[in-house]
């Protein structure tokens, strides 16, 4: 099982969602997030004064499935979290040793 | 025992969930409970004076399926002689799964307990004798509430102080402990109690005393069946006395409309008569003036009590319109955690107080003038008066509604519209600012066409902020308010007066479909209109745009990375030309133009550019001849061979220009060369240019520009009476606006280096 883990532009969270409706992922969990990468902080001008954004909000989504959809869950977000622009996020997959459905018992796969 | 179980559960199964069914199973209870007593009576030593008592909610005569059974046993017997009767009462009903909560006490030590606990006082003053000697329940009862009598001043006190968690306007009340619910009433039971000095199972006489009305009473009366029939529906359900959304969508009893209008009832009746007690009103004037109204709001959370009160009475119906009714109108939706009405009055405090803790806020509060923050403050209190009757967009449905509100609040015309305004928008911050990309120009443009007006950015602002906080603690945060606040920063800039960015989006909103009707029967090429940016179509005719479309259809199909379309028409003053061109977008590709203009002899008076949709970008330059001589095939000819070669990079257009500036320009720059950069635009950095024409320089410019690692993502020139004025609007290679001052610092000393 792999953990995949995206950090996407807050506009992209319903066409990723969607993306991996269509490959049949129906769960995952998503946090509303502050942070920046290259894309880092940034001036604004309101009513004439300056303001420094240090951390910009983003979604993070987790998703954890089987070895051989890792790498579709993986396209599905590049693809559907793309805007061609600075700051539309990471993709991060991780090893996942275990997984236990707490209602049923199920472990591994058939929990996810 | 098995018998009361089966009946029990029978009556569980069967029963209407009313304050009858919880009269029927404390009797059903009492009966089985004397039953056992009496038959555990034969273990106690002879001339025993023993008595069972049923304490609190239960000795008030009404049990709930989850409730415990509060029993007291009151003998003059030792605990060790007691212990086989008392053990005889409990374990049947320990082994039955029901929850018991017992004290074995001498009535010495009951009383005693009264006096320092305040609880065991209250659970007594509603106490029964349900069985073993009644003189002795008796006297314990009339003993305490003796008592409490004589302390009344200091046990009203602690009453008084009772914690009463939540609001009686939570969408998820608590019906037992929570404002509103069964201990308010029992509260008013035990006040009763207190003030006659006699066992009280309702605050009914609290009218002789005038502490309470019979109208008062009467509501009391029906607001506390409505919550019991509630709580025996949610304790059925396994939830206790919190009412869920999905316990309260169950209820069949009872509508929860009226269940939270029976904790409204209970609620205020609770403080009035506290407020009677005290000798201190709780209540508002009856006839609510607009500047107390306000000055209440702008007063902060404190005043909530006031307004809620002012609004749960019908005071403030003559400003609000059917506020009494709002109030307690129950609206669940994501997040919501309160009624309507209680939402909004929240909303309307957090504009005057809290809100201003945002800095961004701040500014837009200090934006506000005083009459356009009291309008703010009204649109929080009325936005959402269009959810009284549903339906689709209460933002919509309530503008007419909030206007009138606006007036009876005695404000100005043009006021009162804002108030409409900011209603009919409230929620297109919010919606927008996690939808939409706020990176994109054209995101922020629909957005500034949806608001219009810049003068509605400020007061939007803060009715956003106080709506989502009043909203519920996962509606807004941080992570909200950045959001929310890059929207506004962005929104206001493209409402200036220098953007006007309202007019773009609805200009380039009838351009496109005037366009895509051109192009009815040509479906292949809607999608270049679909996706243009709102900029370009804003500048443009819709026959031009079919022009460009279908232009960039040829250049499309020949999918050459050096491959150019070009179009030529009549310009718009005799001699002058109009020369689209459309070219797969590149680095250098406008100043390569410019240069391959210039070398063919063709001074560009005026320039439009554009990235277009699929990487296209679609360059217009109105252009005349440098010299005297007439444009013809040839010139047009010369001018594809001469962009063909430098898209090729087949043509050196530095040292081309350089030579033929040397034939043809003699004369010196007029006036020194001015370079701005401007960087309020939240979007692009716009580079403005004045200087005095001259071959190639337009060429010079963009290529100054691309060599800085930037690139030119719309451009405009102007050229009157030799002198030239080139705005540029600069982004980096991934089309984010520059931040790096340094970069932009040395394109300008290069630029002003120019001649």
């Amino acid at each position: 099982m792999k953990k995949i883990e995206a950090i996407i532009k807050p506009h992209k969270l319903e066409d990723v969602k969607e993306a991996l409706n269509a490959l049949g992922i129906t769960g995952m969990t998503a946090y509303e997030v502050k942070g920046f990468g290259r894309q880092k902080g940034h001036t604004e001008v309101y009513r004439g004064a300056e303001y420094t954004v240090d951390f910009r909000p983003k979604v993070k989504i987790e998703i954890v499935v089987d070895d051989a959809l890792a790498a579709k869950v993986e396209d599905a977000i590049i693809e559907s979290g793309r805007t061609e622009k600075i700051g539309d996020g990471k993709v991060f997959t991780y090893d996942c040793e275990g997984a236990v459905r707490i209602r049923t018992g199920e472990r591994g796969p058939d929990a996810l | 025992m098995r018998d009361y179980l089966h009946k029990r559960e029978t009556l569980l199964r069967v029963a209407v969930p009313s304050i009858d069914s919880a009269r029927q199973l404390a009797a059903l209870t009492d009966r089985v409970l004397a039953d056992m007593a009496l038959a555990a009576a034969s273990k106690l030593p002879p001339r025993t004076r023993w008595s069972l008592l049923a304490l609190g909610g239960y000795g008030s005569g009404a049990l709930l399926p989850g409730s415990d059974l509060d029993l007291l046993v009151v003998s003059n017997a030792s605990s060790s002689a007691l212990r086989p009767f008392v053990e005889d009462i409990l374990y049947p009903l320990w082994d039955a799964g029901l929850n018991v909560g017992h004290q074995v006490r001498s009535r010495r030590e009951q009383i005693a307990a009264c006096r320092e606990d305040t609880a065991t006082m209250t659970s007594t003053l509603t106490a029964r004798v349900i069985a073993g000697d009644s003189d002795l329940g008796d006297q314990v009862i009339a003993t305490c509430a003796a008592d409490a009598r004589k302390r009344r001043t200091s046990v009203l006190a602690a009453l008084g102080e009772r914690e009463r968690p939540g609001s009686p306007y939570l969408l998820e009340p608590d019906l037992k402990e929570g404002a509103g619910g069964r201990r308010d009433f029992d509260e008013l039971t035990w006040t009763a109690a207190v003030l006659t000095g006699e066992r009280q199972s309702d605050p009914s006489a609290l009218i002789k005393a005038e502490l309470l009305t019979t109208l008062e009473y009467e509501r009391l009366i029906g607001a506390a069946e409505i919550v019991a029939a509630a709580r025996w529906e949610t304790h059925l359900s396994g939830g206790g006395s919190l009412m869920s959304l999905e316990d309260a969508d169950a209820l069949s009893a009872v509508h929860p409309q009226d269940v939270q209008k029976a904790l409204a009832d209970t609620h205020h009746t609770l403080l009035a008569v506290r407020g009677r007690i005290g000798g201190t009103s709780s209540e508002l004037d009856p006839v609510c003036t607009p500047d107390k109204v306000i000055e209440l709001c702008r007063a902060g959370r404190d005043s909530l009590p006031l307004l809620e009160k002012a609004a749960w009475s019908g005071a403030l119906d003559a400003l609000v319109p059917a506020m009494s009714k709002l109030i307690t109108l129950r609206r669940p939706g994501i997040a919501h955690q309160l009624t309507v009405g209680a939402h909004c009055l929240l909303a309307a405090t957090l504009i005057g107080s809290e809100v201003a803790a945002d800095t961004l806020a701040t500014r837009s509060r200090s934006a506000l003038a005083e009459a356009e923050l009291t309008a703010t403050i009204v649109s929080a209190l009325v936005h959402d008066i269009g959810k009284i009757n549903g339906g689709i967009d209460h933002g919509e449905l309530g503008a007419a509604p909030a206007r009138e509100s606006a007036l009876l609040f005695q404000l100005s015309a043009q006021d009162a519209d804002l108030v409409a305004d900011l209603v009919r928008l409230h929620l297109v911050l919010a919606q927008s600012a996690s939808s939409v990309d706020l990176d994109e120009e054209d995101s922020i443009l629909r957005v500034a066409s949806a608001v219009g007006e810049r003068r509605l950015v400020a007061p939007l602002h803060l009715l956003t902020i106080a709506d989502s906080i009043a909203t519920g603690p996962s509606a807004w945060s941080d992570w909200h308010a950045a959001l929310v606040g890059k929207l506004v920063t962005r929104l206001d800039a493209a409402l200036s007066p220098g953007v006007e960015g309202a007019g773009i989006a609805e200009h380039a909103r009838q351009v496109r479909t005037a366009a895509l009707t051109a192009l009815d029967s040509e479906p292949d090429l809607h999608a270049f209109v679909t996706e243009a940016p709102l900029r370009y179509l804003a500048g443009r005719t819709a026959e031009e745009i079919v022009g460009h479309a279908r232009l960039a259809a040829r250049l499309a199909a020949r999918n050459l990375s050096a491959a150019f379309e070009t179009l030529v028409t009549m310009g718009p003053i005799q001699g002058t030309h109009v020369v689209t061109i459309a070219a797969f977008d590149r680095p250098g590709l406008f100043a390569d133009l410019a240069g391959a203009f210039a070398l063919t002899g063709l001074d560009i008076l005026n320039i439009e550019a554009v990235s277009g949709s699929s990487h296209i970008a679609l360059d217009t330059f109105v252009v005349k001849s440098t010299t005297r001589a007439a444009t013809g095939t040839s010139t047009w000819t010369n001018l594809e061979r001469h962009i063909d070669a430098s898209l090729r990079g087949r043509l050196s257009l530095g040292v081309r220009l350089a030579e033929r500036a040397r034939h043809y320009d003699v004369c010196a720059p007029t006036a020194p060369t001015s370079v701005n950069m401007e960087t309020e635009d939240p979007f692009a950095v716009v580079l403005t240019i004045k200087a005095s024409d001259r071959v190639g320089l337009l060429h010079d410019i963009a290529r100054a520009v691309t060599d800085s690692g930037l690139d030119i993502a719309a451009a405009t020139a102007i050229v009157r009476d030799g002198r030239v004025k080139d705005v540029f609007r600069l982004v980096d290679p991934t089309g984010a606006k520059p931040d790096d001052p340094g970069l932009l610092g040395q394109l300008a000393m290069r630029l002003r280096e120019m001649r």
